[in-house]
């Protein structure tokens, strides 16, 4: 059984590709319209605090993840009850990401197939890539992330023709009011979501600090998913940004270049996928370790195969349809989320330093 | 290397389960099994409620040979735009696929009651292309042009696809694709406009021909705007690539044909007195390319400012004369002034969009233009320089 | 389908819990033997065509009562 280490720059890969997940096709904050590039700078500023209590609670436990801190910090049984929620908010969260997913497949690509037959490929894949660790994971993340890395750029040179830079004004047309509910919406999806990656960050070698990892993990996905914003909003403008259910693939749908270069929304799929994927494993991966520690399991490998499956028959069920999708999305996720995104850490976060601070002074005296 | 039996074993299955993949998605359709459809036409029908859709489809009847490849015409009514394209598999035996489609012309009718709700199908729909075509039509029907030969062996609505990507070089007509038309329904600062299209008579057989636009409000038909008057209201829109002007003509002086090479339209609006103005300023760069009379000496500075100013002067007074009939015959905003005023001016802009139509009708414009001539193409001098002593 | 479900997890026991079960790991094997378990009657549920009970509108409604929305 290998070490489960990953290196500093797989993790920040993992991590970038992770808040890029769905997003690139479903877009952010899309509450605020024009201004949602305006809601997404502030989300990822509230962002910061999350990943800096993430940082230092991985620094302050060394070669421990979340489920172990969770038990230092809370004790056996609020400890376990705590590793539970995690691990239902990973299950769920992969469930959501998969679904999304599926969605899309039914909607655009692929009307005609039953949803769950593309989710239960891509979760097989997620599968797969988990039973052989988190270094797989990771070095998979970092060939990926190239992968999307040049198709973002060609797609971008075939789309700067039909770009409109005045659609981003006016600016604050409709007034703070929509650009909060934006921010909130993008902080809960996806950027406050990178605290279930605490679970999995816990053999991250190198000696680069937390911080550095996760903060330009951060930014980095957050500048990618502007960037897409900006160039969703340029192409599309107001009226069919709101109005379609994926933005992206309407954006690059316009592309036609002298009759010849047209329908690469395909590429549009081939960067969705890479980051749902990567997401899912991870999500897969929280899970199945916090299931391992939950129980007392020899090794989270056991219980991959059959909670990747329950995952997608959750996916599967989740939704009647992709209305109710968009509103859990918009309405209530952001609340449902906030416990697990903010709540909890912050108390973590208190409970661990009081205990270190004790073992310190408990070591001095 | 020694390859154990375990990831041998997980290679045939991989390897299987490739295939299994490999074979095509669910619902898998070879092309010869379904109908190209090249555009299409959509009227009223004859009953109450029903529309009437004319679909040309590709057919290989025109021959082995790749280019000529033939086309077709299905007409059928139905409730809906979706009840008539099902329908439609009862005449050609198989579904339609849309990918190639290239242009939709609607009749007068239809445009007049509202083109939203025919389109709505169309940009619905994941099969068809938003990238496609729209028109309106000239004629008593749409069917009428889609239906017309041209003596082509080609589909017309690739024809159509041509004329209207060579528009650029004429400029009588703006070109608008579906997803333009969706959006600009849907902004109050800006009224739609389409291209017209009728059939010409030429030696007995006819032809379809672009010229011309039609103006909407929100997405009814009001009127056309001739092609003449066409091309400055494309000015005021920014949407000139090319395209030439006329100075005289054949029997005045000084018969001077410029070559619009380049165009940007700047459109500002100021306050002025507490009032909304706007201010147009057009930048044309163009080459002279034809020159009939030698009464002005165009190499000079001097004589190429007169011609410069000569132009400019009919640019202004054209696109004055388009703002005056968009402002007076019809009362809509089609250059998107009042756009502009909510890209620049939002918080003004929410006390005028209520009634816009009304105050762009009363709205002051000043339009300025400024002509370059950067050229005279090959000769420096009309062809005949002198005129003979009688 | 059914039978597709039957195989398909037949297939993964053998490569799983075989495999589990070698390891001498009791503790693991039972568990996953569990997991297995509801994993199939999951499986079999979906594939009769139900969904299985979504938590969309149960936590719609919990936060929903806790917000005051």
């Amino acid at each position: 059984m290998s070490k489960e280490r990953i290196t500093a720059g797989e993790a920040r890969t993992i991590m970038i590709l992770f808040i890029m997940g769905s997003t690139m096709i479903m877009g952010a904050g899309g509450q605020a319209h024009t201004d949602a590039w305006l809601a997404i700078l502030m989300a990822t500023g509230m962002s910061v605090p999350i990943v800096l209590i993430s940082a230092r609670l991985l620094a302050l436990y060394p070669g421990q993840n979340l489920y172990d801190i969770c038990l230092q910090v809370f004790g056996k049984l609020a400890g376990r009850v705590c590793i539970l929620l995690y691990v239902w908010y990973a299950i769920h969260l992969a469930a959501l990401v998969l679904r999304n997913y599926g969605e899309f497949m039914e909607s655009e690509a692929m009307p005609e197939t039953p949803m769950l037959v593309p989710m239960l490929f891509v979760a097989a894949l997620c599968i797969f890539v988990v039973l052989h660790g988190i270094e797989t994971l990771g070095r998979s993340a970092r060939l990926m992330f190239n992968v999307c890395m040049i198709t973002i750029i060609v797609v971008l040179s075939l789309t700067l023709e039909r770009m409109d830079f005045e659609n981003i004004l006016p600016v604050l047309d409709y007034g703070w009011g929509p650009i909060w509910k934006g921010a909130f919406s993008a902080f809960s999806f996806p950027f406050a979501e990178t605290f279930l990656l605490t679970a999995i960050f816990g053999g991250v070698k190198d000696g680069k600090s937390y911080v550095r990892i996760l903060l330009y993990g951060l930014l980095i996905g957050s500048g990618l998913v502007l960037f897409i914003t900006f160039r969703n909003l340029f192409i599309l403008g107001n009226y069919t940004m709101s109005n379609v259910y994926f933005p992206s693939y309407a954006a690059v749908g316009r592309v036609n270049v002298g009759d010849f270069i047209q329908r690469i929304e395909g590429t549009v799929a081939i960067v969705f996928v890479i980051c749902v994927f990567t997401k899912i494993s991870a999500c897969l991966l929280a899970a199945s370790y916090g299931i391992a520690k939950l129980f007392g399991l020899h090794s989270y490998r056991t219980v991959v195969i059959q909670t990747g499956l329950l995952v997608t028959y959750l996916a599967y069920s989740l939704y009647d349809n992709i209305m109710e999708m968009l509103h859990f999305a918009s309405e209530v996720y952001f609340f449902y989320a906030f416990p697990f995104q903010v709540i909890i850490p912050i108390l973590l976060l208190i409970g661990a330093e009081i205990k270190v601070r004790r073992g310190n002074r408990a070591n001095a005296g | 290397m020694l390859i154990s039996l375990q990831v041998k074993r997980l290679a045939v299955i991989l390897c299987s389960l490739m295939v299994l993949s490999l074979t095509g998605c669910w619902n898998y359709r070879e092309v010869e099994k379904v109908t190209t459809v090249a555009g299409i036409a959509i009227d009223k029908g004859d009953k109450d409620g029903e529309i009437q859709l004319t679909v040309e489809v590709v057919d290989g009847s025109g021959g082995e040979d790749v280019l000529n490849v033939g086309s077709n015409r299905i007409t059928l009514t139905g409730k809906t735009m979706f009840d008539v394209v099902r329908k439609m598999i009862t005449q050609s035996g198989r579904r339609l696929y849309w990918a190639h489609a290239k242009s939709i012309i609607l009749s007068q009718d239809i445009a007049r009651e509202g083109s939203a709700r025919i389109i709505d199908w169309y940009v619905r729909d994941t099969e068809t292309r938003a990238d496609i075509h729209i028109l309106v039509s000239g004629e008593k029907t749409a069917e009428a042009v889609l239906r017309n030969d041209g003596g082509l062996n080609a589909p017309l609505s690739f024809k159509i696809d041509e004329m209207l990507k060579n528009e650029k070089s004429l400029s009588n007509a703006p070109v608008m694709e579906i997803f333009d038309f969706a959006d600009t329904v849907n902004t109050p600062g800006i009224s739609s406009v389409l291209p017209m299209i009728y059939l010409t008579e030429h030696d007995k057989h006819t032809t379809a021909s672009v010229q011309g636009m039609a103006v909407f409000d929100r997405d009814r038909m009001l009127g056309t705007i001739h092609a003449d008057d066409t091309k400055y209201a494309l000015f005021l829109r920014d949407e000139i690539k090319g395209g030439i002007l006329t100075l005289g003509d054949y029997n005045h002086p000084p018969g001077i044909s410029l070559e619009i090479f380049k165009n940007k339209t700047k459109v500002k609006p100021v306050l002025v007195d507490g009032q909304i103005e706007i201010r147009v300023k057009t930048q044309t760069v163009t080459v002279l390319d034809e020159a009939q009379f030698n009464g002005v000496d165009y190499i000079a500075p001097k004589g190429r400012e007169e011609i410069e100013k000569l132009a400019e002067d009919m640019l202004v007074k054209k696109m004055e004369n388009v703002i005056h009939i968009a402002q007076t015959q019809y009362h809509q905003d089609i250059f998107g002034f009042g756009d502009r005023i909510h890209k620049k001016m939002p918080k003004l802009w929410k006390t005028l969009v209520a009634d816009w139509d009304e105050r762009f009708s009363k709205l002051k414009v000043t339009v300025e233009s400024d002509v370059v001539i950067r050229g005279t193409a090959s000769t420096k001098k009309p062809l005949k320089m002198e005129e003979e002593d009688e | 389908m059914i039978l597709i479900t039957i195989i398909a997890y037949a297939f993964i026991a053998l490569l799983d819990q075989v495999q589990t079960y070698k390891d001498g790991r009791k503790k693991d094997f039972l568990f996953s033997c569990a997991l297995g378990l509801l994993s199939f009657a999951a499986a079999l549920w979906v594939v009769h065509g139900e969904k299985l009970p979504s938590p969309t509108r149960p936590i719609e409604q919990l936060v929903g009562w806790l917000f005051g929305m």
